[in-house]
């Protein structure tokens, strides 16, 4: 496992720890966290689950989703990372690796995804090359495209996720 | 932490690997396999993958979980078995309950292998949580898993739904 600690200007992007889950399990509790990501929000016991999934894919993949902390208040606002899903999804991710995204309420507004995403795809390219980068977000999620629009990413297909429309986004080298 | 190994006299029950996951995922679309499980549903890949590397951040998590059964002759993924407490609710009591499960793949079923595996579980799980109480859910028709939970000790002491479906409730003491 890679315990790689990224550092920008406000922000501190480090690996999980198990004492982050109160943290965790209240941000993805927050429908409005939750609305363009999974649906509805997470009960407990799921947040418990997905959070030891989190440590899990670390293990197996060899690399994962940090934590964000701000570092004026050392509190977590947020989670970004690659992920390997093996996603139900046409056209296949398979082999491009996926970034993803998401900071609690209280956070949002502030440029602090991209900030940590500008961070996490600067470590992607020393880990995986220079290589194409996706993403997908719903196609009302406008924060998070503009997130990705600033980061470099591209619309390139419009598709269906678990039954519901997502922008499928490209990063080319 | 990851899964300790363990040995018995036909089998090596190992920590899993990325290597494992074509079998893992292989197991878990099998409809033979996934009748007697969970919603009875085979499962897809991205499925098969939430559920395997759950198993790796269970460990992490609470310092047990579940392991690969491998054979000694061969050492490829076959199954597996061990403890899980994903925090759902699963009834009255059982809170905090670890969960023993079992699974193998159907071209080494009747080879008393499943026993063989849930014993040595649970000698390490008596040397982990001590006296402690441990269930076992199966579904109702699942006459060989209910077989070897009878033959590794376990009793029944309930009938009821679990995720929607007639289940077994088996428990016993380390």
């Amino acid at each position: 496992m890679d315990n790689s600690v990224l550092e920008t200007e406000r922000l501190l992007i480090r690996p999980p720890r198990a004492e982050d889950f109160p943290a965790y399990a209240a941000m993805w509790a927050d429908p409005d966290v939750t609305r363009f990501i999974n649906g509805a929000p997470l009960s407990a016991e799921d947040a418990w689950a997905k959070f030891m999934r989190g440590f899990g894919h670390w293990q197996l993949a060899g690399y994962g989703f940090w934590a964000v902390i701000e570092k004026s208040t050392g509190l977590r606002v947020g989670e970004t990372g690659f992920l390997d899903v093996h996603r139900d999804i046409a056209p296949s991710l398979d082999g491009i690796p996926e970034i993803g995204w998401a900071f609690a309420k209280a956070a949002q507004g502030k440029g602090y995804a991209t900030e940590a995403v500008r961070a996490a795809l600067a470590w992607g390219e020393q880990r995986f090359g220079k290589v194409r980068f996706a993403c997908i977000i719903a196609p009302q999620n406008a924060p998070s495209l503009n997130v990705a629009a600033k980061t470099g990413f591209k619309e390139v297909a419009r598709t269906t996720y678990k039954g519901e429309p997502t922008v499928m986004l490209y990063r080319e080298p | 932490m990851t899964a300790p190994r363990l040995e018995t006299g036909r089998l090596v029950l190992r920590a899993i690997t990325p290597a494992d996951f074509p079998a893992f995922a292989a197991m878990s679309a099998d409809p033979v396999v996934r009748r007697f499980s969970g919603d009875g549903k085979p499962r897809s890949e991205e499925e098969s993958w939430s559920s395997f590397i759950m198993i790796a951040g269970h460990w992490q998590m609470t310092g047990y979980g579940s392991w690969a059964i491998a054979e000694k002759a061969g050492g490829s993924f076959i199954g597996e078995v061990g403890f899980m407490d994903r925090k759902r609710d699963r009834g009255p009591g059982l809170a905090g309950v670890p969960e023993m499960g079992w699974g193998l793949i159907p071209t080494v079923f009747g080879k008393g292998y499943a026993t063989e595996a849930v014993n040595a579980a649970l000698v390490w799980g008596r040397g982990r949580f001590g006296p402690a109480r441990v269930i076992a859910l199966t579904t109702a028709d699942n006459t060989a898993s209910i077989r070897v939970a009878e033959k590794c000790g376990f009793r029944e002491f309930h009938r009821g739904l679990s995720a929607g479906r007639p289940r077994v409730f088996f428990d016993r003491i380390l």
